[in-house]
């Protein structure tokens, strides 16, 4: 019992949206994912002597985070997941001009990545990780984060255009703007 | 042609469309539940886990 003046755990609070944003993304499902952060806060919690000071506290709580999620996973198997209407959106079939409509698809198109890639994605191209640090929260080779990460990126591409019925190949500047959300010139 | 650039470009669009949709969930107002539960933790009573 020590009496440290800064608590590691005054620290969790602040990363409660953090976690709740990988949460959602990991789930699909915004109750599913709110369950998924109680039950990593309170393990973080009863855990915190496991916690390095000086480390990235964020990057300890989203690992607890993931292997909660993989675990209870692993748990309900086959139990198909219910996920919010995402997986059932539909992209929209014309290239969008507005960009709320990118973002829905953006969305929807996001939530049909294995769940490695999102993962990835999320971890390096959202919440700012390094990919050493990525690996890290992952147990796997900072190559294989690359690597997840660099075919997440690429189905996404492939997702918001494909359904303009045009090739692979991104050339116009229309379809950068179904990517981009913004108009094009 | 030019695809490298090009490659480039949609990899940086799909990384900020990324950090919007993160940065929407992230800065969501928090429920209230899970301050209750914070301050639950430090009162120091029992959580029970996996209780749904």
């Amino acid at each position: 019992m020590t009496s440290d003046t800064s608590d590691p755990r005054d620290e969790i609070v602040e990363h409660l949206g953090s976690l709740r944003a990988f949460a959602r993304s990991l789930t699909n499902n915004a109750a599913t994912a709110d369950d998924l952060v109680q039950d990593t806060v309170v393990k973080a919690w009863s855990n915190i002597d496991k916690f390095q000071a000086g480390t990235n506290m964020r990057a300890w709580l989203f690992t607890i985070l993931r292997n909660t999620f993989y675990s209870l996973r692993r748990k309900r198997s086959r139990e198909v997941a219910d996920v919010d209407g995402i997986m059932a959106g539909r992209l929209s079939e014309k290239p969008a001009h507005d960009g709320r409509l990118v973002m829905a698809d953006f969305r929807v198109a996001f939530a049909q990545l294995p769940d490695e890639q999102r993962e990835a994605l999320l971890l390096v191209g959202a919440s700012g990780f390094s990919y050493e640090e990525a690996a890290d929260m992952c147990g796997c080779a900072v190559g294989t984060i690359k690597s997840r990460a660099n075919r997440g990126r690429k189905r996404l591409a492939e997702l918001m255009h494909l359904e303009e019925g045009e090739s692979l190949e991104i050339t116009d500047s229309a379809t950068v703007s179904v990517v981009s959300g913004k108009p094009a010139a | 042609m030019a695809s490298e650039k090009q490659k480039t470009d949609i990899d940086e669009q799909i990384d900020k469309n990324l950090r919007r949709v993160y940065e929407q969930t992230s800065t969501e107002e928090l429920p209230d539940k899970f301050l209750d539960l914070i301050a639950k933790l430090k009162a120091g009573e029992e959580v029970p886990q996996d209780d749904k």
